[in-house]
């Protein structure tokens, strides 16, 4: 066991940026849906660009800041470019499952079958309940009469 | 083989704690990804984040307590519990929210490394924009109850085994005993500076004894830095943000054949 140091070292950040860059490869490959598979692919970016400021510190320069720079620009003209095609693929086919895009697949590969049936929808919330609305109290009659 | 085993460490059974915990956290994971059939959410949420603690507090080099190490890990643990939660959460909407907050984290890292304007750029434009692009897609295409886009994983347990065992390459590489002598802590390096000629013509500030005032001027020094050094980068960068402008709006904005009648453009 290494002696206690001042300040936390430069392998804790490379092991942070490590777990959220698999994480993000898990979500990208397993995540059936359009959007968030985009979104798991962010967060392997972000992964990296840790890894990047990580070796600034390290390094003493700001190299690995100003190329995380570029990768903000480039992740963001991803984003850009991802939503307008996913926008195009959603009006195509009417949902956002990766899956129905499958004939797009090797011919080696057997098709996707979902065998089991989805849960049934729970039951809605119950809405809170609220006074009834509009309907005051009924003034007494009046007992003067002219 | 054998060496292979001396190098790993694995004839010490308690070594073995790495590897066992970062299963465990992909079984875990594995228990979380969305499907049909529904799972323990809680023993799996347990898994994980139990898993994911055992596996960081095995891995890492005993440090004195100090406010910084208390930041990192407080940001640490924001980035990876939001990256669990975008992992796994079946709704879109909650799983983009988990997302921002991944990006809070990473951006409190990047503070406590001395880049306050990478922490800043970072939340303006992932927490702010894309977000805001991605749930506002998400609104259009938004459905009801479970459906195949949300409700379902592809071959969860492979992939999930797949991120943990690569997990597990990463954090033998730089965690490891090699890895510990070729890096030494980060105190004993100094904070990120320019050249000081440049620094000089950034019209940077340094104190009584010439130490150049950081992170203050980080963004003084980090627009020197590209400007100089990168400047064709920053050009191409541009260009790549105007194309990618075009590009999103003639995508977007391209009707379908089958849908549109002829003589629609």
């Amino acid at each position: 066991m290494a002696p206690p140091s001042e300040y936390p070292d430069l392998s804790q950040h490379l092991l942070v940026g490590a777990i959220l860059f698999c994480l993000g490869l898990v979500g990208f490959v397993a995540r059936r849906n359009l959007i968030l598979a985009f979104l798991n692919a962010e967060l392997m970016i972000q992964g990296v660009a840790l890894n990047f400021v990580a070796f600034a510190r390290y390094r003493g320069n700001l190299e690995g800041q100003s190329f995380v720079l570029f990768l903000l620009t480039v992740a963001a003209c991803e984003a850009a470019i991802a939503m307008a095609l996913i926008l195009v693929l959603y009006k195509n086919r009417g949902t956002l499952d990766v899956s129905v895009w499958q004939e797009l697949r090797e011919d080696s590969l057997d098709p996707v079958v979902d065998a089991e049936p989805l849960p049934l929808p729970g039951a809605q919330p119950p809405m809170p309940p609220l006074p009834t609305a509009g309907l005051g109290p009924q003034p007494p009659e009046e007992l003067s009469r002219v | 083989m054998p060496v292979l085993f001396a190098e790993t460490g694995m004839g010490n059974p308690w070594q073995l704690l790495p590897l066992a915990s970062v299963l465990a956290a992909s079984f875990g994971v594995f228990l979380l990804l969305p499907n049909p059939r529904g799972g323990p959410r809680l023993l799996g949420y347990l898994i994980v984040l139990g898993a994911l603690a055992a596996f960081v507090a095995s891995c890492c080099r005993q440090t004195a307590l100090s406010v910084e190490l208390v930041l990192q890990q407080v940001f640490s643990a924001a980035a990876i519990l939001g990256a669990v939660f975008l992992v796994t959460q079946s709704n879109p909407a909650r799983a983009a929210l988990s997302f921002t907050l991944a990006v809070l984290g990473t951006s409190g890292l990047y503070l406590t490394l001395g880049a306050p304007f990478l922490a800043a750029a970072n939340v303006i434009v992932y927490a702010g924009a894309i977000i805001v692009t991605f749930l506002f897609v998400l609104m259009l295409a938004q459905q009801d109850g479970p459906s195949d886009s949300s409700s379902r994983s592809r071959d969860p347990f492979l992939a999930a085994l797949t991120g943990g065992l690569l997990l597990f390459v990463i954090a033998h590489t730089v965690t490891g005993d090699r890895a510990r002598l070729q890096l030494p802590a980060l105190s004993s390096n100094p904070a990120p500076v320019m050249p000081a000629r440049l620094a000089d013509e950034a019209g940077a500030r340094a104190d009584a004894s010439g130490r150049l005032a950081i992170p203050a001027e980080n963004t003084a020094f980090l627009g020197a830095n590209i400007y100089r050094q990168f400047l064709i980068g920053v050009e191409v960068a541009g260009v790549l943000l105007v194309v990618a402008t075009v590009a999103a709006i003639v995508i977007a904005q391209r009707k379908n054949p089958a849908v549109a009648g002829p003589g629609v453009k």
